[in-house]
């Protein structure tokens, strides 16, 4: 079965780069979906389970590190892969993140190479 | 406190991690700033708050700024770019910066909150902070074709 | 198996699909070389560039298409997938790009030169499975096309790119 991927960043920038860099690694994804902010995913999150979330740290409304912690709330979210791309790189707030719920760090800026080095051992 | 040569080390360094690493363009620093030669310019800004509290701002023609929305996205710059993925590249630059001035010098200053960046196009444009505010600005050149100004506006924080 | 060489000039590119064959380029400077190997094919072929951008003298890129990292790159896709290579199962390696005392100082060609191969590259969707870029030594490349193995000989060093 073709996995779900949703793309969380308030940059629709970000969000197509990031959704090129997913194409290019030949992740195999059926469906993907994205969201500009914390708010609108669990919005996408509470109608549905998906597979992997890519999303930002400061974002408007709702920011990513509170989005990792609803959505870990959420039964549907419990099997979840939640990867942070984030351009904050305090290792107190990735160390915070990853014990609220998150199972990788990418920071950017980044090279689409790094991203696939980081993202694919965590998808397999 | 953080001296303002390291702040400005901490923002060439951060805009050339940023260009090179996506947006695929080389900057250096030039001494004057260059008149503009192109009519509409857009800055982009984002704030911050914590020990230091202020604005780090992107300043650019529309055509440089064209040119950096299509390599990040891999696109043709005389293709079809909208305005508003224009205006966003740029936030998203503006954001990236910020972030890799914050991991150059937070070991110094402490954290800081940064806010969402806003892009607007105009002519002329010019931040302020007020009298108590230091401004770094670094002219650039992106190779040789265009040129921008990064402008780091900050004062201590009356909390801190 | 005996081993053919085929050299690579500096603005100039080859392409095999003979097993046999080694494509090698020597002298790499602040040029790079780029090798683009299709391994379901086994078809592949080597550029060395001088400068990123055609539009640097497009009069010389008319003429000389192979100087320049874009109208360079754009000969080599082409004629590989001519030759059925498949551009999204290309392994992309690239060595050169360094910073050498004898270029023209306040530009950093070699830089510059590995900016424009990843733009093109981000572009055209294709990652850089391995490189050996920078620093401010010559290299050789060499890559044998019964594998697609790309070797990098530098100072008296030989490394391969994986």
């Amino acid at each position: 079965m073709g996995k779900s991927l949703l793309i969380v960043d308030n940059s629709a920038t970000m969000r197509k780069i990031i959704m090129r860099t997913v194409r290019m690694s030949g992740l195999d994804f059926d469906r993907t979906e994205e969201a500009g902010s914390g708010v609108e995913a669990l919005q996408k999150l509470q109608s549905g389970p998906v597979d992997v979330i890519l999303c930002d740290v400061n974002m408007p409304e709702m920011n990513g590190t509170e989005l990792v912690k609803k959505a870990r709330q959420l039964p549907s979210c419990s099997g979840t892969k939640i990867v942070m791309v984030s351009t904050e790189s305090a290792q107190d707030l990735i160390d915070q993140v990853m014990s609220d719920g998150a199972d990788g760090y990418i920071t950017k800026p980044f090279t689409p190479e790094k991203f696939q080095e980081k993202l694919t051992p965590l998808l397999n | 406190m953080v001296t303002t040569v390291s702040l400005k080390d901490a923002l060439l360094g951060g805009a050339q991690e940023v260009f090179e690493t996506m947006v695929f363009m080389a900057l250096e620093e030039v001494d004057v700033a260059e008149e503009c030669s192109e009519d509409v310019s857009l800055l982009g800004s984002i704030t911050f708050t914590g020990n230091i509290e202020g604005c780090l701002s992107i300043r650019c023609g529309l055509q440089c700024a064209r040119t950096i929305a299509a390599n990040m996205l891999g696109t043709d710059p005389c293709g079809d770019l909208a305005e508003c993925d224009i205006n966003d590249a740029i936030g998203e630059v503006a954001n990236m910066v910020m972030g890799a001035i914050k991991s150059r010098v937070q070991h110094e200053i402490g954290t800081m909150e940064v806010s969402i960046p806003s892009v607007v196009q105009g002519r002329e444009m010019k931040h302020g902070l007020g009298d108590q505010a230091n401004e770094i600005v670094v002219n650039v050149s992106i190779e040789e074709q265009y040129r921008a100004t990064f402008s780091l506006l900050f004062r201590e924080s009356e909390l801190a | 198996m005996v081993k053919t060489r085929i050299v690579v000039d500096v603005s100039d590119a080859k392409v095999s699909a003979n097993p046999s064959d080694v494509l090698v380029t020597y002298s790499l400077g602040s040029c790079i070389g780029v090798c683009l190997y299709d391994p379901a094919v086994h078809v592949g072929g080597m550029l060395h560039y001088q400068l990123p951008s055609s539009k640097m003298d497009p009069q010389r890129a008319q003429s000389k298409p192979l100087m320049f990292a874009d109208t360079g790159m754009d000969l080599l896709l082409d004629k590989l997938v001519a030759m059925g290579a498949n551009k999204k199962r290309l392994n992309v390696k690239l060595a050169g790009g360094a910073a050498m005392a004898t270029g023209p100082q306040g530009f950093d060609i070699g830089k510059r030169n590995y900016l424009a191969i990843r733009k093109i590259l981000w572009s055209n969707g294709m990652f850089i499975n391995a490189e050996d870029v920078g620093g401010d030594t010559a290299r050789n490349l060499y890559m044998d096309l019964a594998d697609g193995t790309v070797t990098v000989r530098s100072s008296g060093l030989e490394r391969c790119l994986r």
